[in-house]
């Protein structure tokens, strides 16, 4: 076996000096690698960004636009806020938790820490997002009473039927969101099962 | 920043073809894949590199970076040919140079071939080898013990020698 291991490292050590290959310049590496890191972050931060847009609008009709009074209204609308504020923060644990993860270390602890993060991903898209959609829902049906008394019937159930549509396109978000995670998760897994 | 870029330049260019190599094999010789994932691993290496601290040589590094890489690469891979060099007629009798040349491509291509069958975590340890990568290295970068190495090596390579000897 010894010589038809030097055989193949000789082949092997010979693939190496592949005349056709087209080499990027290091420049062009750099360049992309800031492409892809700005990119990363502002997706990250839009999206923290809407939410809090999201949840400051929501808050500034609430108080100042409809100025809703009953008790009930008081805490549907809490709970909605609130759901909200988790998610922004939730966001934000994520990415510093990837931000963790050390594509330098051996694979095994690589792979450790890249299963753990998307664990968390997998219970952010699954139990905690299913969690916040029944709060919201909750809280917006709380606000409901009010709501039928202040404003005119066809704004009222038009907010209803797309509070419906929303809850539906959500849900099967969320689904998808989670088995995507599951996955992923399985090929990590097995990967780590191969290794040790 | 200066200094990151001038550690990053050298780097590139002293590894460059080590991590091109390494990929093409755990590409199966899918050179646009191979490609692509090289690209990825100098993008993960620059973002990884102020961090760098010493602790193992920049190959070793690079080396644990690459099998990252590598590893955590999941495509919907519908079924993609080798990668195969087209001929082109040529009518005249082939010079000794372009046999030769021929040869060497077809040894290639049937080395990642064969390397290809293997799971993800034995072709990147057989490559390893073929890169010349001692045993406690392999078993520093992939985080698993040089005993575990060894064994796990040894029926790769008796795997591949049944391979080759089916040919």
């Amino acid at each position: 076996m010894t010589d038809e291991l030097n055989n193949l490292k000789d082949i092997w050590q010979q693939g190496k000096n592949d005349p056709t290959a087209h080499i990027p310049t290091p420049h062009d590496i750099v360049q992309k690698a800031k492409t892809k890191q700005r990119k990363s972050r502002n997706a990250h931060f839009t999206t923290i960004a809407i939410l809090l847009v999201t949840l400051l609008a929501i808050g500034y009709y609430y108080l100042f636009v409809m100025r809703y009074q009953l008790l009930v209204s008081h805490i549907g609308f809490g709970l909605m806020g609130t759901m909200l504020l988790v998610r922004i923060v939730l966001e934000a644990y994520s990415l510093k938790c990837y931000a963790k993860i050390d594509i330098a270390h051996n694979a095994k602890e690589n792979l450790e820490q890249t299963i753990r993060f998307v664990r968390l991903r997998q219970q952010i898209h699954g139990t905690v997002s299913i969690t916040i959609l029944v709060a919201y829902i909750i809280g917006f049906v709380l606000l409901g009473k009010e709501m039928y008394l202040t404003l005119p019937s066809i704004f009222f159930y038009g907010f209803y039927a797309m509070f419906v549509v929303l809850a539906i396109v959500l849900t099967l978000i969320i689904r998808k969101g989670v088995q995507k995670e599951l996955q992923h998760l399985r090929q990590l897994v097995t990967l780590l099962e191969e290794l040790q | 920043m200066g200094h990151t870029l001038n550690t990053f330049n050298s780097i590139y260019k002293e590894f460059y073809p080590m991590v091109l190599q390494l990929c093409t094999g755990f590409a199966k010789g899918d050179k646009s894949l191979a490609n692509d994932l090289c690209q990825e691993v100098f993008i993960n290496a620059w973002n990884a590199l102020e961090k760098f601290r010493s602790q193992s040589s920049y190959k070793t590094w690079l080396y644990r970076i690459t099998v990252n890489t590598c590893l955590k690469h999941f495509r919907n891979q519908k079924a993609r040919p080798m990668a195969y060099i087209e001929e082109t007629p040529n009518w005249d009798k082939p010079d000794e140079a372009e046999q030769a040349s021929a040869a060497a491509e077809t040894a290639h291509h049937k080395l990642y071939q064969h390397i290809g069958l293997l799971g993800k975590v034995d072709r990147l340890l057989i490559m390893l080898i073929l890169d010349g990568v001692q045993y406690p290295q392999i078993a520093e970068i992939m985080g698993i013990s040089e005993a575990n190495v060894r064994v796990r090596v040894h029926r790769v390579k008796q795997k591949l020698k049944n391979l080759f000897n089916n040919d």
